[in-house]
């Protein structure tokens, strides 16, 4: 059923309009409500000027107003663009100047990121602010082009859709390797096919209470909220703030009755670390996934063995290919710590390839690069057409204008048909579930006159971060510069996931016979540290 | 949210605005603005933030039995720095000397 995401609440507002849709708190939405909210919004949108294509960007926490405005956008026939709250002015900046959005969707959680965002871009086009709440429209330095306030003066019958599942449904914007974050293109297609294959495979139903734990702008909670909407079943919202104390995020799930937990591995970590989760914890828990980091197998040991009649779920996939592309049910709680679990076998419609460097198979336990195709292919990079054509390359089978994308990631075939991954190629990094680009924290750097040169890598920790981003920098000044100065510095244009955790003061930086810098040698000087000076001492 | 708000002496209050800003790297503009919306708490400084409380105050602070909102300003985190100096009869005197 590849069809329009919007459509996919329409049937449940019909069938079963007083179901809860979407909770947060105390906050919540039947389905015809949520039906007939975005259908308003959807009208008022295409009213200040939105058309088939154009971009509404989603300046709001996660909150049932930003689910709204995501529905909303998409029934006004365009996409949507989630942005990081968490992200400085500077950086949303770069995001606007790159996606153009013919509307901005704010809130006052966010009234202080917009105003600044909007005056760090004077120079762009200025995008039209919707106010998403029925009060304070009138305080803002910019007019609002319209309110809350204004839904109830429009129809709540559904405008006519005029896009198709080939078009945008939202752009997600991840780190860039040269500074400035990229835009992946992903269609109502792509989504469609990997909800539709999720819910049969899981066996979604209305019953189901489902977390969305992620932030909007990972495209992990897209399967979240299509999945949930498609199914019928309940979407509940997990404030960001329950992160900090792993026992509280605990209590969301039992209180909640939670019957589907989607979550990263660094927090199932910290959750396992801190004994959060009791002996048959979660009654009405049936399956946890993850995706984005691999599972220490300690821990995921602890959680199958804490929670015997819960399945587990290991899902794997870049924003690229949209969600997921290949899933592993572990099948029992792991005997030894060191097992490796595998990323699996391709979902439906997609396929997993591990191939040499001339693009040909690798044999059985070789590693290679892996490559996917298949049904969740974004059709790339938003407006760049040069990154998009260096991974989204011609299929050597010679399949008829099939593409694969070059994940980054090396993996190898096992014989038992299943897939590993082995490492990755680049300097892309996963941290706290971040997916991060060293180079974009070595850009910002760049620009701070107080550096003569600097360079980033990161290092394994066994710690709940698993990956602790490295800074060595040598100052321009003999006085020197602090690590707290580079990272109040920092802090300006970069989101706090991407500070660096450790700081080494350098003469000047090592460098290989190449005269490049040696950064096999700067992770060895980092890892021979005493972290906890790295950590303390030396911030 | 319903909780009795402390008073608490100001040189505590002080002197954990000072932590506060210095472990978050952020000017805390006032004892109430709120950290958790202001982003300014992850879970990685939040550990930090807590020991560094643990040592200068040498209180207990137990991981499990905090509530996100004993968090949200810094008028709250002197709150319960201070519950945890009477419970535990710290040798420190609330002024934090």
């Amino acid at each position: 059923m590849t069809d329009l995401l919007q459509r996919r609440i329409a049937g449940h507002a019909d069938r079963q309009p007083d179901a809860v849709a979407v909770v947060l708190g105390r906050q919540s939405l039947t389905y015809r409500e949520l039906e007939e909210r975005t259908n308003r919004l959807a009208r008022i949108l295409k009213q200040v000027g939105c058309e088939r294509g154009d971009r509404v960007g989603i300046l709001l926490p996660k909150s049932v107003e930003a689910i709204v405005g995501m529905f909303g956008a998409l029934k006004a026939d365009c996409a949507y663009v989630p942005i990081d709250t968490a992200s400085p002015a500077a950086r949303i900046v770069k995001i606007l100047a790159q996606c153009e959005p013919r509307c901005l969707l704010a809130s006052p959680a966010t009234r202080r990121l917009l105003e600044e965002t909007l005056a760090a871009g004077a120079g762009m086009r200025p995008p039209l602010v919707g106010w998403m709440d029925e009060r304070g429209a009138d305080a803002l330095a910019h007019a609002p082009a319209f309110s809350l306030a204004d839904l109830s003066a429009v129809s709540d019958r559904p405008p006519d859709f005029r896009n198709d599942p080939s078009d945008m449904a939202h752009i997600l914007f991840t780190s860039g390797s040269t500074g400035a974050p990229k835009g992946v293109m992903i269609t109502h297609a792509n989504v469609s096919h990997f909800i539709d294959w999720a819910i049969n495979h899981f066996g979604t139903n209305r019953e189901d209470r489902i977390s969305c734990h992620p932030p909007l702008h990972f495209d992990l909670s897209t399967f979240d909220i299509f999945g949930t909407f498609t199914a019928g079943a309940q979407l509940h919202l997990v404030p960001p703030e329950l992160n900090l104390l792993p026992h509280r995020l605990a209590d969301f799930i039992r209180d909640s009755r939670l019957t589907q937990w989607f979550s990263v591995p660094s927090l199932l970590v910290q959750m396992a670390k801190l004994d959060a989760v009791r002996q048959g914890d979660f009654p009405a828990l049936k399956r946890l996934l993850w995706c984005g980091e691999t599972f220490p197998t300690p821990a995921l040991a602890h959680w199958m063995s804490r929670l015997p009649g819960v399945s587990f779920t290991n899902l794997y996939g870049p924003t690229e290919t949209t969600i997921a592309s290949s899933y592993y049910r572990v099948p029992r709680c792991p005997e030894d710590d060191r097992a490796v679990i595998p990323i699996g076998t391709a979902c439906d419609g997609e396929r997993l390839l591990v191939l040499d460097e001339s693009l040909r198979p690798t044999a059985v336990g070789e590693v290679g690069d892996l490559y996917i195709g298949g049904v969740g292919l974004s059709p790339g990079y938003w407006m760049d057409p040069e990154k998009t054509a260096a991974v989204f390359i011609d299929d050597p089978c010679g399949r008829n204008g099939e593409r694969i994308y070059k994940t980054g990631d090396l993996a190898r075939l096992g014989d038992d048909g299943l897939v590993y991954l082995v490492g990755r190629t680049d300097s892309q990094v996963k941290c706290r579930g971040y997916r991060i680009e060293l180079g974009e924290i070595e850009a910002a750097l760049n620009a701070l006159d107080a550096l003569r040169e600097s360079a980033v890598v990161a290092i394994q920790t066994d710690g709940f971060e698993g990956t602790d981003i490295c800074c060595a920098y040598a100052p321009a000044l003999s006085a020197g510069i602090s690590p707290k100065g580079l990272s109040k510095e920092l802090a300006r244009v970069l989101p706090a996931y991407m500070l660096p955790a450790r700081w080494m003061q350098v003469e000047r930086l090592p460098r290989n016979a190449n005269g490049k810098i040696d950064k096999t040698d700067l992770r060895q000087r980092f890892q021979a540290r005493d972290p906890e000076a790295g950590a303390n001492g030396d911030r | 949210m319903g909780t009795v708000e402390m008073p608490v002496a100001l040189p505590l209050l002080e002197k954990i605005r000072q932590i506060v800003s210095e472990r978050l790297l952020v000017q805390v503009d006032s004892v109430d603005t709120d950290l958790l919306e202001e982003g300014a708490l992850d879970s990685l400084s939040l550990v930090e933030l807590l020991a560094d409380l643990e040592r200068t105050f040498v209180v207990n602070l137990v991981f499990a039995d905090l509530e996100i909102d004993d968090l949200r300003t810094v008028n709250r985190i002197t709150a319960l720095v201070a519950r945890h100096m009477d419970a535990e009869g710290s040798g420190l005197r609330r002024d934090g000397k």
